[in-house]
């Protein structure tokens, strides 16, 4: 245009350098093949995993609950329907990163996990539930009921309280909530996966018109999935209960202390965008970027995911306090985590994939 | 770095009637938006693809008219009443005011803010064309101010107004020119860090724009003072229109956006759940229309335009727009302009509630936040 616009010097920052490389762009059908193979080897078989351990969970806790329960054999009942919350929350965390389609619908994302809970309106809201009286929980109830006490958080409060033996009997508000909330999440879940079905067909029909208007606008939903997650679960998951300095350190603040799976949590994320990244197939996001030109880039950055996931992996579950040893490893990874969040947003912009402008930072 | 057209500047300064340096303010009988070739003129801040940022005029076919590299991100863009001239606000906590001339396509004047200052992205500019008036940031005490410059004495500060608030953001004066309605977002930053959030007080406050004087204050009930107020709009008919940003947690059932009348309470918007539940509590800009019946309020984190009545509140239907953000009126009833962060500019209209695709002729970029029709 008519000015001289030498105010600046055109480079990018990077944290890495990679950023100054050419743009390589993916043609559309690169992209068309890049979402079918997201879909089909990663989205849907991780929603169906999710479904299937909710459901067990909700049997696990009727079973629990049933008043034909044997004496000698409520405290099994009761480690089995742990054992079936913490495959659940598993599943979870193997798909918590799709925050896009069906899982936001009425807040089904923060109906299965209300997290964090800064407030702890979980806690409020659920002593509010077990004594109110002539309790139901039923779809009514759940359909008027504050989010926080709809999903994970909720029910591991109720069956890892360390009055579980005693407060869950049958007929118990108690047990009558936590059936009420594992029926809750399996049902939600279920409709997630419905849905999914209608999501997956809107994303390979693109136009102008339609809900994606290109190939490589489906796929930006991903790349966000993909991106957007790790700052998240190094802040949150790792950063926040470690605090500052070990005095700072409140391990209650983590994900899942209840359970004792707060780190296997971090664990399968990685491992859940690592796929995302480098194992869907026939065609994956690592392929993609090699074949446009950034082998080097597309190598550092398995390598990344498999060094965070070679630090996470010995870390034991801490108790109630964090040694200084768990506290070095646990730093260790979200570095790592970080350094993954920068070299993907890299291989984002090398991709030219915008994941959001006004979007992202708005003011 | 281009010149400033030190010539021209000073011609207009000679031409222009000698006034006392009384902040005196006559109203104008009405918006005329600028209309060069036929085609109505709009003003928006952008980034380009090459990482550096811009102030732009495009016209209503998105032809560009002018484009201007600015030093660092840009937010509000409106225009001179009077001048042929462009105004871009730096980004919060940024402290330029880039004033370009959009005929001659050179730069006025580069306005800072002063040493203790920073600015919040907003400013108005007086019907009579004498006066800039700025939201501002006075960093040793973290209040909020109305600051007014007189172009005419060198853009000199003339007056400065506590705005009764924490991180003032859009300011908008009204037509009878007596009076600045200001969103005081509540937020107090260390950068663009946030560190008040527990105990925000967002507001919208009534200023005399004279005096300086509280008219009215109006706050949201306690439980929702994490909703910032940030962008307004004021309609002919003195009805106020909030775009909110919720600074809780995602899954609270809270307002993002509200209404408000002098003398009334403000008046929280009720958004269908299903739709509220995709918006994850931002709305990025508030605009009503020409006949200040319907108002359009955008929601870039959910990809959506939402159409409201604003004489009954009820939203009368969505339209699905990537990253849209920036909102114009056009000067047809019903009609807005809507820019996106992916580049992109529509027609949208109330009767169809249907996209109709400008096409830019330049450069892509990606819209800022906001987007204003020029004036003439």
């Amino acid at each position: 245009m008519k000015f001289s616009t030498t105010l600046l010097a055109a480079a990018l920052a990077s944290a890495t350098g990679y950023s100054n490389l050419v743009l390589a762009a993916p043609e559309p059908s690169t992209w068309a093949e890049l979402n079918q193979s997201i879909i089909h080897s990663h989205v849907m078989p991780r929603y169906e995993q999710l479904g299937t351990n909710s459901l067990k969970l909700s049997e696990a806790t009727q079973d629990l609950c049933s008043v034909d329960t044997p004496a000698a054999q409520k405290a099994d009942r009761l480690t089995a329907a742990q054992d079936a919350y913490r495959n659940a929350m598993d599943a979870w965390q193997g798909i918590q990163h799709i925050q896009f389609g069906p899982i936001t619908l009425l807040m089904r994302n923060f109906s299965l996990e209300y997290w964090p809970d800064k407030k702890n309106t979980g806690a409020r809201q659920l002593r509010q539930a077990l004594t109110m009286p002539e309790p139901v929980y039923d779809t009514e109830f759940f359909h008027a009921a504050s989010v926080s006490i709809k999903g994970f958080p909720a029910l591991e409060r109720l069956l890892f309280a360390p009055s579980a033996t005693t407060d869950l009997t049958p007929n118990s508000p108690h047990c009558e909530l936590a059936v009420g909330i594992a029926e809750h999440i399996n049902w939600n879940v279920a409709s997630v996966h419905d849905e999914w079905e209608a999501e997956a067909e809107s994303m390979a029909v693109v136009g102008e018109e339609e809900n994606y208007e290109s190939h490589k606008d489906a796929a930006t939903a991903f790349m966000k999935s993909l991106v957007e997650p790790l700052e998240a679960i190094r802040d949150n998951k790792l950063l926040a209960p470690l605090g500052d300095t070990p005095e700072d350190t409140r391990w209650k603040k983590s994900e899942s202390w209840r359970s004792g799976i707060s780190i296997a949590n971090v664990r399968t994320n990685i491992a859940t965008l690592h796929e995302l990244y480098s194992n869907t197939s026939p065609l994956n996001v690592e392929a993609v970027l090699a074949d446009n030109g950034q082998s080097d880039l597309a190598t550092e950055i398995d390598a990344l995911f498999e060094k965070a996931q070679a630090q996470l992996a010995p870390i034991t579950e801490p108790a109630n306090t964090v040694t200084p040893k768990q506290r070095e490893q646990m730093l260790a990874a979200a570095d790592t985590i970080r350094a993954l969040k920068n070299n993907l947003l890299d291989a984002m912009q090398l991709l030219d994939v915008q994941l959001g402008f006004n979007s992202r930072d708005g003011d | 770095m281009m010149e400033i057209n030190r010539r021209q500047f000073l011609k207009w300064l000679t031409i222009a009637p000698a006034v006392s340096s009384s902040f005196s303010l006559a109203a104008k009988a009405e918006d005329s938006q600028a209309i060069i070739d036929g085609q109505a003129l709009y003003a928006s801040a952008s980034q380009g693809d090459d990482g550096l940022y811009y102030i732009h005029v495009v016209n209503s076919e998105g032809h560009e008219l002018m484009r201007h590299s600015v030093p660092d991100r840009a937010h509000q863009v409106i225009s001179h009443p009077t001048r042929p001239w462009i105004l871009g606000i730096a980004r919060r906590p940024g402290t330029f005011i880039e004033i370009v001339d959009y005929q001659t396509l050179t730069l006025v004047k580069r306005v800072e803010s002063e040493p203790g200052y920073h600015l919040y992205g907003h400013a108005q500019v007086t019907d009579d064309g004498r006066y800039i008036i700025t939201t501002e940031n006075n960093m040793a005490t973290d209040e909020g101010m109305v600051i007014v410059r007189d172009i005419e004495d060198d853009f000199a500060v003339v007056k400065r107004f506590r705005t009764q608030g924490i991180g003032p953001h859009q300011v908008i004066l009204s037509r009878d020119q007596k009076t600045l309605v200001v969103a005081n977002g509540g937020i107090r930053t260390e950068g663009r860090e946030k560190t008040n959030l527990d105990t925000m007080k967002p507001s919208l406050v009534y200023l005399d724009a004279h005096s300086g004087a509280v008219l009215e204050q109006a706050f949201l009930a306690d439980e929702y003072h994490q909703c910032s107020i940030r962008h307004i709009d004021l309609s002919a008919q003195g009805q106020v229109i909030i775009a909110m940003q919720y600074q809780g947690h995602p899954a609270d059932q809270v307002p993002i956006m509200a209404s408000h009348r002098r003398g009334e309470p403000l008046r929280p918007l009720e958004i269908p759940p299903a739709l509220q539940s995709q918006l994850d509590q931002y709305c990025g800009s508030a605009c009503f229309d020409q006949s200040g019946l319907y108002a359009a309020v955008s929601a870039p984190r959910g990809d959506q335009v939402m159409i409201w009545d604003m004489m009954d509140y009820t939203l009368i239907g969505t339209v699905k727009t990537k990253d849209g953000c920036g909102l114009a009126r056009t000067h047809k009833a019903g009609e807005f302009i809507v820019s996106t962060g992916r580049g992109r500019l529509y027609h949208v209209d109330v009767a169809g509630l249907e996209r109709k695709a400008i096409r830019f002729d330049a450069t892509p970029v990606h819209w800022d936040n906001h987007l204003f029709p020029v004036i003439a």
